[in-house]
Order: structure tokens, then C-alpha cells, then sequence
């Protein structure tokens, strides 16, 4: 059987699993952007709180995903939740806070601070210096935490196959298991392919998010 | 509680194993990763063309974005099972972050400080070992924190493919649904990785004092 | 009119403020001058409730500002500072109008005052309007800064060092420029310098501050020639002579029996410093004053200078 015949043979179950994927990781990501961007919006106001805040995130983002799952089963399981999409997607939220959290704090507190002062200054109110300066200043870094986030969980999403979350990882695992080839590689070129695209539309939304005098003032400065 | 205590005391001796046969990945991937790395971002840095020096720089960080899991699972499919496929993919996974930052640092060195040093008579080799490699060091440092945490979790997926390690516990207690094999394994895995950022985030802290 | 009564500032152990009573009078420029950390900055940044004094009171025309609401204070009152603050991810045009748009003035009217501001700090708006902030020199954003400013036409406006991040030669032409403007405008603005050239060029009456108190006020002349304290003198240093020089009209000093036929002219603005200056490049005994017709107004001499420091006590 060629590559092409396995991939005509396994489309729908291919193009079911990558609805699962991308399923799994948009509510994720929804999920760790409300979550996160506020987050981030109160660490950069409070610093000691933000601090603290970070350092959780980014011990999470130490542990290897595949131990994140073994040690989270075990909690889950107490409540019969321990295997499937729910543990897969609050793995997937714990993993994508660290980035959001930390780009939206870099991001407002990158902001100069003679810009806010006069847009206080000028008679603007904290409402609209939010609106008007920050948060379109802010803007292109928190698409990048989101960014950032989004391409990791794909990978994530990935081995939350091996918990029965189903997704690209279970053509990985199932093909392994089989040992079959070309099945584990159409789940990883698959998977790799799709952490791509994800990346490559993000970043172009985030350039299209970018203001244009900001876009200036980067070429200028490179 | 008490199965996971009386669990860890039967197999004492083969999380021991495991644990020295991680490290022994994590360490042989990275053993070649780490040269390989640094001569390839200090080569990046000189590149002639910057649109080039872009390009590549860019393509390095989008490899980065392949999910690890896809990687091995492509070594499996080319190179079979066994230890070999796992560190030719963890090696080719950890020299993306290590040529990043050794890139970034190299550029991060001034033109003056460069021309100074060409102007007392030092030799392109001598400007990279005595003037680049020392500024660069607190970069070259930061890549090397990011690659090892991510070898250490990749080769925890390795377990997957035949390479050993602590990832078999978590698999075998995944599969077989047994909570105190997958903690057996998960802790010390997470243990092993916040060790090593730690341990690589104070010496790159005391890189940048030195600086 | 800005009257500030026994302003404090008290941030837990250092006092910023201790006490400062002064009043700006209408359509003066009042220069807040002194060494970094004095309270210069925090004294102004008080009357648009930027920072809230501990005790005194301010009054705005008359109003305790204590009673206003700070945004709409703000939107009455000009702000320019030092590091200009210009909005990057606005045009040029948009910067200008933050204000008017904030007090939701008719589009069509914030375009033709954009321009018409834009003509003031002399940028062509065809040219300056769409750029970004990014697209200027330095010398260009403090215009725009002092521009947006001034945007509302506010009768008060608060600069704190708006031409500070400019080179030396665009320093000047920009300061003679806005002094023109003032001279025109008769705005009451109160403006942080820690320049003492600077002071005593745009100044009516400059505030000399140290530790958070007033050590000296009056109008440059004044503070110039008679020194309060020898830390007052220091501040103005060995070249307090020519500064106040600089303080006096040449105009004001020249006599009709100083006139020397084919003797150097200065203009009728110059100052006394200018006359001296003049003298000495050209080796002549005399320079002839002349107002804008050309009309010779009197001559001056070293004797009419020397005289004139003799009277302020500065003659050796």
C-alpha cells in the first residue's frame, strides 16, 4: 500500500481525528485566554502578584507533558475524570497560561511609561487609556503568548492520545502499537503539519494586528 | 498511599535504572547537540547574507514548532525502534534552540567591541574564542536551559519507541491503568526537568554577572 | 491664574513638597528651575492632579482643583513633557488631536486646527499629517508634543522639559520659536528647566526650588542679579555676569550720546549680552540699536555695560 493509498484508505477517520485535535486545543486555548489575559493584566499592575503568578506557570511548563498526564490520572481518576478529553484539555490550559500570562505582562509593561503618563495627562480616562493605548500597544504580544501557546498545544494535544483523547497522537500510537509505519507517519506528519499552519496563521495575525506606526518604529530600530 | 509507597519499595531498583538510563539520553542527545549547536549559530551569525541569516534563523525557530512527539514518531517510521532513532531525534531537536541563542548572542556582541579586537590584532578564531564565545556565554546558556528541559521531556515520549527511561513507568501505568507506576514514573520525570531549569537558570544568572 | 498655598508632598519618608506657596499669574510663563530631585517636576505635576499633595491647596482661576474632576481638569489644561510621550500607534494628526477628540469637538473643526497647530510649530501639514511618530526627529516629536498640547487651546498649560531631548542648535531655534508664540498667545504656563539659559530666555518669573522649597523667585533679572543664598549664586555659577547681561534689554540701555556714525547694529530685541558680543567681534566703540523700521533707538558702549552692572553691584 503506497502513502497516497493510506491516505485516501484512512481519510475520514485522518480528517475525524484532526477535528478532535483542533476541537481539544480551541477550547483550550479559549479556555487559557480568558483565564490568562486577565492574568497578566492584573500581574503587570501587581508585580509582587505577578511574580508569583509566573512562577507557578512556569514550573508547570517545566513538567513534561507526559508527566503532567501521569501525575494528574491519578488526582482525576478520584472523581472518575482520569482518562479522555477532560484531563487532555486541563493539560492543555495549565500548559498554554505560562506563555499568555507572561507575554500580556511584557507586553503592557513595555508599554513607555511617558506614553501613559500623557495619555493621563491629556485628560484620558483609566478606561480609555486601556482601550485607546495599552491595549492596542499590547495587542501583538499577547497574540504572540497565544501564539506560542497554540503551537505547543498541538503537541500536547498529541500525546494526550496515549489518555484516550483520541486526535492526531492516536494515529502516532496506534501505528507504534501495530508497528506499522506509515500509519505513525501520517500521524506525525499530520501533526507536524498542522503546528505549522498553526503557526504560520497566528504569526500573520499578528502582524495584521500590529499598528502601522508601530511597524515603522521596528524597521526603523532593526 | 500506601500501594504507592509499597509499589515504589518493590521496584526501587528499576526507577533507579530508568532514571540513569534518562539522564543517559538526555546527556549522550545533548553531548553532540551542544557543539553542533554553537558552531552552527556562530556560523549563522557570520553568514554573509542577511536575508539568508534571516531566513535560516526563522526556519529554526519553526522546527522548533514540530510537535516532539511527531518527530520521533517520524524517526520510528524511518529508522525502526530502539535507542538510536531516539537520540538521533532528541539531538536534532535540542540543536534548534542551542543555534538560536548562540546566533542571537554572537549578534548580540557590538561592531565596536569586534573592530577594537580586530584592531589589537586578534585573528577571526581568536575574536570568536576570547570576544564572542565569553559575551555570548549568558545566550549560548539560556539555549541550552531550553533544550535540555525540552530533551528531558521528549525522551520521556522515547520510552514510547524502545529507548528505556523513566517514560516506561508512566506508559506501562497508563496502559494498564495503574496510578502508582504512572506516579513512579511522572515525578521523578517532573522532578528531573525542574531540576535542570533550576540548576540552568542560576548559572545563567551568574552568567549575566559576570557580564 | 495658578495659585498653589503650603503645598506638601510626602512619600512615606522623603518629602518631595515641603510647603511650596506661589502664584502664576494670567498670561505669564512662570520657570520652575532647579536641580534634579528638587520638586520641580512633582509641583507640577500637581495641577493636573497627576500627583496628589499631601495637604495646601491649589487653586485653577480661582476653583480648588481639589474639587474638580481630574480627567476633565486635564482636558482644560495643555501637557507637554521631556520625553514627549507621542502616542506611537497614532498619525502625527491623530497624536495632535487626542484632546479636542476627547471633548468630542466636530471632526471637521479638530482637522483645521491640526493643521493650523501644525502651521504654528512650523511642520507643513501636507507633509506631517499621516506620519508616525517613528517617521520624526527629535526635534519634530517635541514640536508635535507641544502641539498636541495645545491642541485644545487650553488658557493654562504644564511643560516639563519639553525641549530637553533635542540637540543643542534645534534646542534653540525651537525655544525662540515657541517664546514668539507665547509672546502672541499669552498662555499661563508654569515650565519645569533645570537650563538656566533656558530660564532666563522664556521666563517672567522664574522659581528657583531646592529640597522640595522655594529658595528664590522673581523675575530673572532680579533673581540673577541679587542672589537669595549662596546656593542660589552657585546654581547660576561664574557666569552670572553675562547672564545678567542676558536679563537686560540693550535697548533699554542705549543713549542717544552713545551714537557713533557707521558703528555695528543689533536688532531691538537683543540683549545687553548680544551688544557685548557684538563689541568685542567687531572691535568697534559703539553699537547702534535699531527698532524694527530701522530707526536708530541709541548706541551702546563698554561704558553704558559697565554702568549698568555698576548699578545691580557686578562691577569689579
Amino acid at each position: 500500500m503506497s502513502f497516497l493509498q493510506f491516505l485516501h484508505e484512512y481519510d475520514t477517520s485522518l480528517l475525524i481525528a484532526l477535528a478532535e485535535h483542533v476541537r481539544m486545543i480551541a477550547i483550550a486555548l479559549a479556555i487559557a485566554t480568558l483565564a490568562g489575559v486577565p492574568l497578566g493584566v492584573w500581574g503587570a499592575r501587581n508585580r509582587r502578584a505577578g511574580g508569583i503568578v509566573l512562577a507557578f506557570a512556569n514550573v508547570i511548563q517545566t513538567i513534561p507533558s507526559i508527566a503532567l498526564f501521569g501525575l494528574m490520572i491519578p488526582v482525576l481518576a478520584l472523581v472518575n475524570r482520569g482518562i479522555g478529553t477532560f484531563p487532555a484539555i486541563i493539560a492543555l490550559v495549565l500548559y498554554a497560561l505560562l506563555p499568555i500570562i507572561r507575554n500580556t505582562m511584557v507586553s503592557l509593561l513595555a508599554i513607555p511609561h511617558a506614553t501613559l503618563d500623557a495619555a493621563r495627562g491629556l485628560g484620558m480616562t483609566e478606561g480609555e487609556i486601556f482601550r485607546h493605548v495599552m491595549l492596542p500597544l499590547a495587542l501583538p504580544g499577547i497574540v504572540s503568548g497565544i501564539r506560542i501557546a497554540a503551537t505547543m498545544s498541538v503537541g500536547v494535544a498529541a500525546v494526550a492520545a496515549f489518555i484516550g483523547a483520541g486526535g492526531m497522537g492516536h494515529f502516532i500510537l496506534r501505528g507504534i502499537q501495530t508497528t506499522w509505519p506509515m500509519m505513525t507517519i501520517a500521524g506525525a506528519v499530520g501533526n507536524a503539519l498542522l503546528a505549522l499552519i498553526v503557526e504560520l496563521l497566528l504569526e500573520w495575525v499578528e502582524r495584521a494586528l500590529t499598528p502601522r506606526g508601530v511597524r515603522i518604529g521596528a524597521e526603523r530600530s532593526a | 498511599m500506601n500501594t504507592f509507597l509499597a509499589y515504589i519499595a518493590d521496584n526501587l531498583g528499576a526507577i533507579g535504572i530508568a532514571l540513569a538510563q534518562h539522564i543517559g539520553i538526555v546527556a549522550a542527545a545533548l553531548a553532540l547537540a551542544v557543539p553542533v549547536g554553537i558552531a552552527a549559530g556562530i556560523a549563522l551569525a557570520h553568514a554573509r547574507s542577511r536575508a539568508a541569516r534571516t531566513a535560516v534563523f526563522y526556519l529554526l525557530g519553526l522546527g522548533q514548532t514540530i510537535p516532539s512527539l511527531a518527530l520521533l514518531a517520524l524517526a520510528v517510521g524511518l529508522l525502526g525502534v530502539g535507542l538510536l532513532p531516539a537520540i538521533v531525534a532528541l539531538l536534532l531537536y535540542a540543536i534548534l534552540p542551542i543555534a538560536r541563542n548562540a546566533c542571537t548572542g554572537v549578534q548580540s556582541v557590538p561592531e565596536a567591541t569586534r573592530d577594537a579586537a580586530r584592531g589589537l590584532g586578534m585573528t577571526n578564531m581568536q575574536i570568536i574564542r576570547r570576544v564572542e564565545l565569553p559575551l555570548a556565554r549568558p545566550f549560548i546558556i539560556a539555549g541550552l536551559r531550553t533544550a535540555t528541559v525540552v530533551t528531558i521531556s521528549s525522551c520521556a515520549l522515547a520510552s514510547l519507541i524502545g529507548a528505556g527511561g523513566l517514560g516506561d513507568f508512566i506508559f506501562s501505568g497508563i496502559s494498564l491503568f495503574k496510578p502508582e507506576a504512572m506516579l513512579a514514573g511522572a515525578i521523578p520525570t517532573a522532578m528531573l526537568a525542574l531540576a535542570a531549569d533550576w540548576f540552568l537558570g542560576r548559572w545563567a544568572a551568574r552568567g549575566h554577572a559576570v557580564r | 491664574m495658578i495659585a498653589f498655598t503650603n503645598v506638601r508632598k510626602q512619600y512615606e519618608e522623603h518629602a518631595a513638597l515641603n510647603g511650596v506657596t506661589l502664584n502664576v499669574e494670567e498670561g505669564t510663563l512662570c520657570v520652575l528651575l532647579g536641580p534634579s530631585g528638587c520638586g520641580k517636576t512633582t509641583l507640577l505635576r500637581t495641577v493636573n492632579r497627576l500627583v496628589e499633595p499631601t495637604s495646601g491647596t491649589i487653586t485653577v482661576n480661582g476653583r480648588d482643583i481639589r474639587n474638580e474632576n481630574p480627567v476633565e481638569l486635564r482636558r482644560r489644561i495643555g501637557y507637554a513633557i521631556q520625553s514627549v510621550g507621542l502616542f506611537p500607534h497614532r498619525t502625527v494628526a491623530e497624536n495632535i488631536a487626542t484632546t479636542p477628540d476627547l471633548l468630542g469637538m466636530p471632526r471637521a473643526r479638530v482637522n483645521a486646527r491640526v493643521d493650523e497647530l501644525l502651521g504654528m510649530m512650523k511642520l507643513d501639514p501636507a507633509r506631517y499629517r499621516g506620519r508616525y511618530p517613528a517617521e520624526l526627529s527629535g526635534g519634530e516629536a517635541q514640536r508635535v508634543g507641544v502641539a498636541r498640547a495645545l491642541a485644545a487651546d487650553p488658557p493654562i498649560l504644564l511643560m516639563d522639559e519639553p525641549f530637553g531631548a533635542v540637540d543643542p542648535i534645534n534646542r534653540a531655534a525651537i525655544r525662540s520659536e515657541f517664546l514668539e508664540l507665547q509672546r502672541r498667545l499669552r498662555k499661563t504656563i508654569l515650565f519645569v528647566s533645570h537650563d538656566v539659559q533656558e530660564a532666563i530666555l522664556l521666563a517672567d518669573r522664574i522659581t528657583l526650588m531646592r529640597n522640595g522649597s522655594i529658595e528664590q523667585q522673581g523675575t530673572p533679572a532680579e533673581v540673577v542679579a541679587s542672589p537669595a543664598s549662596p546656593f542660589v549664586e552657585e546654581f547660576f555659577g561664574g557666569d552670572r555676569q553675562m547672564l545678567l547681561l542676558e536679563t537686560l534689554r540693550a535697548a533699554d540701555a542705549a543713549t542717544p550720546a552713545a551714537l557713533h556714525a557707521g558703528a555695528p547694529t543689533i536688532a531691538e530685541s537683543s540683549s545687553l549680552r548680544d551688544a557685548l558680543l557684538r563689541l568685542l567681534a567687531d572691535g568697534a566703540p559703539s553699537v547702534t540699536v535699531l527698532d524694527a523700521d530701522g530707526t536708530a533707538l541709541g548706541g551702546v558702549t563698554i561704558d553704558t555695560i559697565q554702568r549698568q552692572l555698576a548699578a545691580r553691584g557686578e562691577a569689579q
